[in-house]
């Protein structure tokens, strides 16, 4: 057994991990958003980013278009 | 024609960067599970398990199918002692599928280089004197210590991560951890699809970590 192995393969992109771990792109999005939140430190945004302000959130806010409640709103603020 | 014999004469090619971590599924062994993920993502390997393949195929089929796929493989020889549950029993699966591993790189042409992982220091000369000679990597049950024996057994031609980027993945790691469970439900991180997103998570955190390979302002 060698002391210290040395690895030459070049550093994998997160798209290539993804693709070896078999994770879908959509989470991957969400993963990134996560980790990228944890590395700029704001961790207070953490825990409710992955558990409402993923994709349950983002269902809400289909249903909420398709009732026409969020066209409203935005094009009440638009004008 | 041409083509059927291209495909035929075609070898798939494995990848290069896997490592396969044999280590215990307990409670207790949680933090250092993820410090071998966050070291191993530091160093850019892709970090496998038995823990991430479907129930149905048969246990050691696929422990010897994913070591055959991994270039590396880092076996933790911790809990040799014996559990609380009775009837009280040492764990013997470590040792066994290092023995794989060893079996593995005399017989197969494939590279594969294997690494044993200690608590504590001349306990694998007493409870694996067949490995005599083999040079253990003592952690003594850390995660800063997880990390140290990485960067003892490992090296990278280039972006080499310095302990403290591994300890900044680390505690990134650990933060990711914790929001995977909640969101996924999880009770526990040894099961495929935490333990597949942590090794995503993992590798953004160590795009964003190592210093060289942030892109330039």
């Amino acid at each position: 057994m060698p002391a210290k192995a040395l690895i030459t393969t070049p550093f994998p992109t997160v798209q290539e991990t993804a693709r070896e771990m078999g994770v879908a792109a959509k989470r991957v999005r969400l993963l990134r958003k996560l980790m990228t939140t944890i590395v700029k430190g704001q961790d207070g945004r953490v825990v409710r980013f992955l558990t409402h302000g993923g994709m349950a959130a983002s269902r809400a806010k289909r249903r909420a278009a398709a009732k026409g409640s969020v066209t409203k709103r935005k094009r009440a603020s638009h004008r | 024609m041409t083509g059927r014999r291209r495909r035929a004469g075609r070898r798939r090619r494995l990848p290069t960067n896997t490592a396969f971590i044999n280590v215990p599924y307990d409670a207790s062994y949680e933090s250092l599970f993820l410090a071998l993920i966050a070291g191993l993502s530091g160093f850019g390997l892709i970090p496998h398990a038995t823990l991430e393949i479907p129930g149905s195929e048969r246990r050691l089929n696929r422990i010897v199918g994913l070591l055959r796929r991994c270039r590396y493989s880092f076996h933790d020889l911790s809990r040799v002692e014996l559990d609380s549950t009775p009837p009280q029993t040492p764990r013997f699966n470590m040792p066994f599928e290092l023995g794989l591993a060893v079996a593995l790189k005399q017989t197969s042409r494939r590279r594969h280089e294997w690494f044993v992982f200690e608590a504590k220091a001349h306990r694998m000369s007493k409870s694996l004197s067949d490995l005599g000679g083999t040079d253990e990597h003592v952690h003594g049950g850390t995660p800063r210590g997880v990390l140290r024996t990485l960067t003892d057994a490992l090296a990278r031609s280039r972006h080499r991560p310095t302990v403290a980027e591994l300890e900044q993945i680390y505690a990134d790691v650990v933060k990711g951890a914790a929001a995977i469970k909640e969101s996924l439900r999880a009770e526990s991180l040894y099961s495929a699809r935490p333990f597949k997103e942590l090794v995503v998570a993992a590798r953004i955190s160590a795009r964003q970590r190592i210093k060289s390979l942030r892109p330039q302002a």
